[in-house]
């Protein structure tokens, strides 16, 4: 039996739409359920819904053969140490530097704080253009940190710049391409290679 | 991230006897094909380490000496190893066979169980560069898990010549190398496609290139795709030698368990020919991984060809608890006698039965003992034993040891 996990959310929304279009059966799943693991009816295809930066974890571990998570998360996490083997090509968005509309000159700030989800990545990107930065880790609703005061800017994902617009933000920069991958257990992508190309197909992802 | 009490990792008694049984079950597979069992060093010196494995830098336990140098606890066996045989050993066509079974200092992971330091065990063989070589080197592995009753295992067998020689027609700018032999180690299929798409070579080499990660599988039907995608006499040579591998282990009676991969990468220059990794069925992750080495031995003043492997003993450990291998814990001692007061016979009693190899503790009734430690007990009071209720002689009691 192959197991999956998948990034709760929009992902495994996207996903497990695709695989019951795709004939797979998964009697106990809904949208709204508040279970987290699931089997197809036939017993082929195991499906755990985790937290989208425990993915990589549980593959790497083997407690998943492989996995579905944006790729944001791979770069936040750095050396994963599972294999990444496909760009599934749905949940696109970028990761985008954002403030209040109208003053983006505060990004010319000698020392400007920075709120993310993501402080790996936005080290990384104010440190490639040589700014320094005091860098705010948030856990969510990061659009908060500019209007209260908390940070002149955010690193964050966007995706229609709508959460953005009603908050009276915009993407100063958008830096990067993101997308949800395909990740593997290095032992699992040669063991259950079959299985993985039937579920990459009924999925209808390109190999 | 992981937060390991280190503190509370101590080994106890029923896995230091499994560990014996493990460590004396793959001594015996070393001592079967001759190699002489060594220890190296403790301490290291980083900066050796440093030149030679800079992935390592990070993950090294490092201490300082007290003249100030900065040492290393041993994170490998292999260098120490080749740079003894380099100055000891001047004939660099000698056959040398070396065994070890020794603590190394590097992080490991298994499905459960995390550390800083493994037991590893390993072999190494140097001075012989023929096939014959590198079969027997996966057999002795091989044989390091059937010592233990593992016997469903995999063997993925490749060759990083392959790929090399691939590489050696490409001519790429170094920076490009490096990005590729990363994406290909990482076997990064998204980026290597992206990154291929990108090089100034041609369609086919191209082609050959994104699929070499994709290489594996059953050893027949991966073997006729590798030559078909072969495109220089260097890869096509990889491959002869790969197949004089196979027919070792296929006569050597392994053949069955034998896939071919050729998407394995060469660690940064370390591996240059057959490289090897052995999974116990159900793992999910590999317990064995080794290959040539020949390039290795020059950094030390002498060409001498290796091949070898390690094994990581904590994950193997974790796999036997996993499938119930283990055994349990005995009791440690055969007898207990308890008393209130002790007496000279008494004591001569315990010591004379200890001297004919039963394990026999005394215990004042003024202290407690768990049940499970012991086999028999017996009571000691006013100058005489008592067992299941009835008085007993010293002989009565020894009788009982002897049927046990």
């Amino acid at each position: 039996m192959l197991h999956i996990a998948l990034a709760k959310g929009r992902i495994a929304k996207t996903v497990m739409a695709r695989l019951q279009a795709g004939g797979w059966k998964f009697p106990e799943y809904s949208d709204d359920s508040r279970k987290l693991i699931f089997t197809d009816a036939e017993g082929r295809l195991k499906v755990t819904l985790v937290k989208s930066p425990d993915v990589a974890v549980y593959v790497r571990r083997g407690a998943a053969d492989a996995g579905i998570v944006g790729k944001d998360i791979l770069i936040e996490d750095g050396a994963a140490d599972v294999y990444e083997v496909l760009d599934l090509g749905i949940g696109k968005c970028r990761m985008a530097v954002s403030g209040i509309k109208g003053r983006q000159d505060v990004m010319k700030k000698r020392i400007l704080t920075v709120a993310s989800k993501y402080p790996g990545i936005a080290r990384k990107y104010f440190a490639s253009r040589f700014q320094p930065v005091d860098i705010i880790q948030l856990n969510g609703s990061v659009e908060l940190a500019p209007l209260v005061g908390l940070a002149d800017v955010i690193v964050d994902i966007v995706e229609t710049g709508t959460t953005l617009r009603e908050n009276g933000l915009e993407a100063y920069d958008e830096f990067m391409e993101l997308s949800a991958r395909l990740i593997c257990n290095k032992v699992s992508y040669k063991m259950k290679q079959e299985e993985l190309k039937k579920f990459i197909e009924t999925c209808g992802f390109k190999k | 991230m992981h937060q390991t009490l280190e503190e509370l990792q101590m080994v106890h008694e029923e896995e230091m006897v499994n560990y014996d049984r493990i460590q004396t079950a793959v001594l015996q597979v070393m001592h079967r094909h001759g190699c002489r069992i060594i220890q190296t060093p403790t301490f290291e010196d980083y900066d050796t380490y440093g030149r030679y494995f800079p992935g390592l830098q990070k993950e090294m336990v490092k201490t300082i000496d007290a003249d100030g140098s900065v040492l290393v606890l041993r994170p490998d066996v292999t260098l120490p190893l080749v740079k003894m045989v380099a100055r000891e050993y001047p004939d660099t066509r000698q056959l040398l066979k070396f065994g070890y079974v020794s603590t190394v200092f590097r992080e490991y992971y298994g499905r459960s169980t995390h550390g800083k330091y493994f037991l590893q065990s390993g072999v190494e063989i140097l001075g012989d560069d023929s096939p014959e070589c590198d079969g027997e080197v996966i057999v002795t592995a091989a044989e390091f898990l059937e010592a233990l009753g593992i016997s469903k295992m995999r063997i993925d067998l490749g060759t990083v010549a392959y790929m090399d020689a691939l590489f050696a027609d490409l001519n790429l700018p170094a920076e490009s190398l490096a990005r590729v032999r990363q994406e290909l180690e990482e076997r990064n299929l998204v980026a290597l496609r992206e990154t291929a798409d990108q090089l100034a070579v041609t369609r086919l080499q191209r082609d050959v290139l994104v699929e070499l990660p994709r290489l594996f599988g059953d050893y027949g039907p991966t073997m006729g795709r590798a030559e078909a995608l072969s495109l220089n006499t260097g890869m096509a040579k990889a491959l002869e030698r790969t197949k004089a591998v196979y027919e070792y282990l296929k006569n050597a009676g392994y053949g069955d368990r034998v896939q071919l991969d050729l998407g394995f990468t060469s660690h940064m220059g370390y591996y240059t020919d057959s490289v090897f990794k052995i999974y116990a069925d159900g793992a999910l992750y590999s317990m064995i991984s080794g290959g040539r080495y020949d390039r290795l031995s020059a950094q030390f003043h002498a060409e001498r060809p290796a091949c070898g492997f390690g094994m990581n003993m904590n994950l193997l450990y974790e796999y036997m608890a996993d499938e119930e291998m283990l055994e349990a814990a005995q009791p440690s001692a055969d007898l207990a006698v308890l008393y209130d007061q002790a007496s000279p016979e008494l004591i001569r009693d315990i010591n004379g039965w200890r001297k004919k190899g039963f394990a026999v503790i005394g215990v004042n009734t003024a202290n407690t003992v768990s049940s499970d430690d012991f086999r028999i007990t017996v009571r000691w009071k006013n100058g005489s034993y008592e067992m299941d209720g009835q008085p007993a002689s010293a002989d009565a009691v020894e009788a009982r040891l002897r049927r046990l």
